[in-house]
């Protein structure tokens, strides 16, 4: 592998993180967020502060811009259950503005410069090359997946689909659903907290226009693309997305005009997203596989 | 100086307004939200570059412009919005920001990188006049809208069309048990909107003289923050909205506040606090 | 059924298991309920009945505590549930199904029972980690759906059912709660003769469990052969109750519903 090849691995898997984060929010509870790059800045701006300013090695300050962002994550949470749809919508886009915003005019983060000089993080007194952080990303997209298999299996993922496929008879079987919302909230932005602080580390220079609008739009594209409300979906669009601009590469001045059409094309003919669940891909996919499904939990979702 | 900055205030609000309104009708009858509005905004003033070759005047390309974008937002709505009613709220809007995408790349392509200037010529000379308070180009804005603004209120409010879209609003099957063509009130509904955001682009580009690929960026997300502020779906609450945002804009960006809240997102932290205080906008019904 | 529901047997004189003590409720200044005050008693099957618009679904919506009235209070179990919320009046045991059938579309019906079984966690923090799908868990949501006739349909996606039998299923849903209260807002809406009988049979199955039963229904001979007590509404007020017998020979209820029907 090359160090061009790893550079995309690594990203991807920042991607990834930060997709499957979305999916907890927008796809399982149903709350539509385009606001989510605002808490990949505060997980990476947290994550750099720490060690650039404070000696933070990356190990410490990975779990604490978690818990940071987390927290930031229940304010929007607590806002959510204020409002409605697509009032909600709308207003996540305003919160990634203000943040972006906060980022560029606060002398405390750097301003419209950023923070440089964020480092790779050390093993055992040994600094990390590229080559070396792989591992730790994929790592990280390791225990992410874990986690939300976890998630999906527990009565918290349960009471999450409630919510997001009918809140009042979610309510009508005694899930507060404001409180749920609150923790999915809480459980996506700190997948994203996570993310920042990979990226952090792995830029080792970060700026506010880094984690703007547009890069919310590209999370939750990859979402919808895949497929939103399944862990695989949101894998495989992190992956097709993340892919693309490296494959239009030689097309470099149509490469938007490629993204657009894709999306464009995506939502309009495959709405379900590439294997999302009803989509014919993965319906195709299940038939193959519908020998070994077990009776009464057949249509659930089939493996990951 | 307080007297300028007010009517700089209103022409942006009369601007926003008008790109607003088609977002809000849209909404009203589709509830869907058509971040592509702005593409259509963009493509308004990009006819406008075009037409200048038939003729100078800005009544013609005004409306020539509003023809052509009326008839791409009834395309958009036959080919994009009407197969995916079905599917959940956010298959549309991620459509809808395909759309934008592709069209932003598509006018770069077409029209290039640059700033193009937009030198219309203005009936009676009304860009000519000019007040210690009010510049002609202002002027011209404002009355144009006020027209525009005033057209919309008529087919709201005095149409069998108006009366269409508020029993769809309602709900589809009601209203077409009532003998309503739900499909052509919709269709009605995006010529009109689009109509209006197309005049807006070529006011737009007539006011700062420059046209330009992304100059639909800004307007798309700000237009929804408007909305939302009216009430989605509330025509005259998003044109005092619209009002409203423009004057604090044109005041804030003159005060300390300006220095670190960029004009861009004083509508988002505007609408931030309203909502919550009030969760449906400041005028939102429910 | 007969899980962990004691009747009162004490016949003739049962204990109250809903109060509701003149309760109002304004909609944007029109008046959807005025001073209503009507008790049920444990093991009763009580119909509510009355023209369009009387009110009876925002009757069910006060005790369901989706929204609070604007006036008068309701207890359950002599507890005063007036302000509780959806949820936790829910997790108290008053169970619900809805007008128009409200499923979770994109689970599979044994997912959507499921739900309605983790009534004991919700409320909790540490319950919540806990995997849903356990054997002893699963086996009671079966058994609820075997209940309503579904069992055979556990694994389909609930949007995918007809509407007859996602009716059945927020039936089996709304169980799971173990409630000692079940309201059923207009369950045999849409359904055909059959289904209809079907559903009366189920109703009286989950009576004899011990569950106690709310309904609304327009089908009057569903209400007179089901229900012990009738209260009917007009214009957002009571206007008379008793036993099916008494209500439907009562002239104010034949002015102002029955006549019109007949």
């Amino acid at each position: 592998m090359g160090l061009y090849q790893v550079t995309i691995a690594i990203t991807i898997g920042i991607y990834i993180i930060l997709t499957m984060g979305l999916n907890i929010i927008t796809g399982y509870t149903g709350q539509v967020s385009l606001g989510h790059a605002a808490f990949f800045g505060v997980g990476a701006y947290a994550s750099a502060i720490l060690s650039v300013r404070h000696g933070f090695p990356f190990w410490a300050a990975l779990p604490v811009a978690i818990i940071a962002t987390a927290l930031v994550g229940a304010v929007l949470g607590a806002v959510s259950t204020r409002l409605r749809e697509d009032s909600l919508a709308i207003t996540t886009i305003g919160i990634n503005f203000v943040v972006v915003s906060v980022f560029k005019y606060s002398s405390f983060f750097g301003g419209a410069l950023g923070i440089g000089g964020i480092r790779y993080p050390s093993f055992f007194g040994h600094m990390l090359t590229k080559p070396e952080y792989l591992p730790v990303v994929a790592a990280c997209v390791a225990l992410g997946i874990w986690f939300d298999r976890r998630l999906v299996r527990s009565w918290l993922g349960l009471a999450l689909r409630a919510v997001g496929q009918d809140e009042a008879a979610a309510e009508s079987l005694g899930v507060d659903s404001p409180r749920f919302k609150i923790v999915a909230f809480m459980i996506g932005t700190a997948y994203a907290g996570a993310a920042g602080s990979l990226y952090a580390h792995f830029m080792s220079f970060i700026s506010p226009q880094d984690f703007g609008f547009p890069m919310s739009i590209s999370i939750i594209s990859m979402a919808v693309f895949g497929g939103l409300g399944t862990l695989r979906g949101a894998i495989l669009g992190s992956c097709v997305l993340g892919l693309a601009p490296e494959v239009f590469r030689p097309l470099v001045d149509y490469r938007n005009l490629m993204y657009g059409a894709m999306l464009l094309l995506m939502m309009r003919f495959m709405p379900q997203g590439l294997i999302g669940d009803g989509s014919v891909i993965w319906e195709r996919i299940r038939s193959l596989f519908a020998a070994r499904r077990l009776p009464g939990r057949a249509d659930e979702r089939g493996g990951v | 100086m307080f007297w300028q900055q007010l009517v700089n205030g209103v022409t942006m609000g009369g601007i926003y307004a008008l790109v607003t309104l088609g977002l809000t009708m849209v909404y009203g009858v589709l509830r869907i939200l058509h971040i592509s509005h702005a593409g259509v905004f963009a493509l308004g003033a990009y006819i406008g570059v075009v037409a200048l070759r038939l003729s100078p005047n800005l009544v013609v390309v005004t409306l020539l412009a509003m023809l052509v974008c009326g008839l791409v937002g009834v395309l958009m709505q036959r080919w994009l919005y009407r197969p995916l009613l079905g599917s959940s709220r956010i298959v549309p809007l991620i459509a809808s920001i395909g759309m934008f995408t592709l069209m932003e790349d598509l006018f770069r392509l077409a029209a290039g990188p640059y700033v193009l200037p937009l030198p219309v010529r203005v009936p009676f000379g009304l860009d000519e006049v000019t007040t210690s308070v009010v510049t002609g180009n202002q002027l011209v804005v404002l009355s144009s809208a006020v027209i525009l603004l005033v057209l919309a209120w008529f087919v709201i409010n005095h149409t069998r069309l108006g009366l269409a879209w508020k029993a769809t609003e309602q709900d589809f099957e009601t209203a077409a048990a009532f003998g309503v063509n739900v499909d052509r009130a919709v269709a009605m509904n995006f010529l009109l909107g689009s109509a209006i955001a197309g005049a807006a682009g070529v006011l737009v580009g007539f006011y700062y003289n420059s046209v330009y690929p992304t100059m639909g960026s800004v307007p798309a997300y700000k237009a929804m923050a408007i909305a939302v502020l009216g009430g989605l779906g509330n025509v005259w609450g998003t044109v005092i909205a619209a009002l409203l945002i423009g004057i604090i804009e044109a005041f804030l960006v003159i005060s300390p506040v300006g220095l670190f809240l960029p004009r861009d997102s004083i509508a988002f932290v505007a609408l931030i606090l309203v909502l919550l205080l009030r969760p449906y906008g400041l005028f939102g019904r429910r | 059924m007969g899980h962990d529901v004691e009747i009162d047997l004490d016949r003739g004189h049962r204990a109250v298991l809903l109060e509701m003590r003149r309760v109002s409720k304004q909609f944007h200044g029109v008046r959807a309920l005025q001073d209503v005050t009507l008790s049920v008693r444990q093991g009763q099957v009580f119909g509510i009945v009355g023209p369009n618009g009387a009110g009876k679904t925002t009757l069910f919506n006060i005790v369901c505590g989706v929204y609070p009235p604007t006036g008068g209070s309701v207890f359950f179990q002599s507890r005063d549930i007036t302000r509780l919320g959806s949820a936790r009046t829910a997790r108290m045991g008053i169970a619900r199904t809805f007008q128009i059938v409200r499923s979770f579309p994109r689970m599979t019906v044994l997912d959507n029972v499921l739900v309605g079984c983790g009534h004991r966690v919700y409320g909790t923090l540490s319950g919540l980690v806990g995997t849903y799908n356990r054997q002893s868990v699963r086996d009671k949501a079966m058994d609820l759906l075997k209940l309503v006739g579904l069992d055979h349909a556990a694994g389909t996606l609930a949007g995918k059912l007809p509407i007859g039998l996602q009716r059945r299923m927020e039936v089996a849903r709304a169980l799971a709660l173990d409630p000692r209260l079940l309201l059923l807002d207009e369950p045999c809406a849409g359904l055909t003769f059959g289904e209809s009988e079907d559903l009366v049979g189920l109703v009286q199955r989950v009576r004899d469990g011990g569950v106690t039963v709310m309904i609304v229904e327009h089908n009057m001979g569903v209400v007179m052969s089901l229900c012990d007590e009738i209260a009917v509404l007009d214009f957002g007020v009571k206007i008379a109750q008793g036993p099916p017998l008494q209500i439907s020979s009562n002239p104010r209820v034949i002015e102002a519903y029955l006549g019109k029907e007949a």
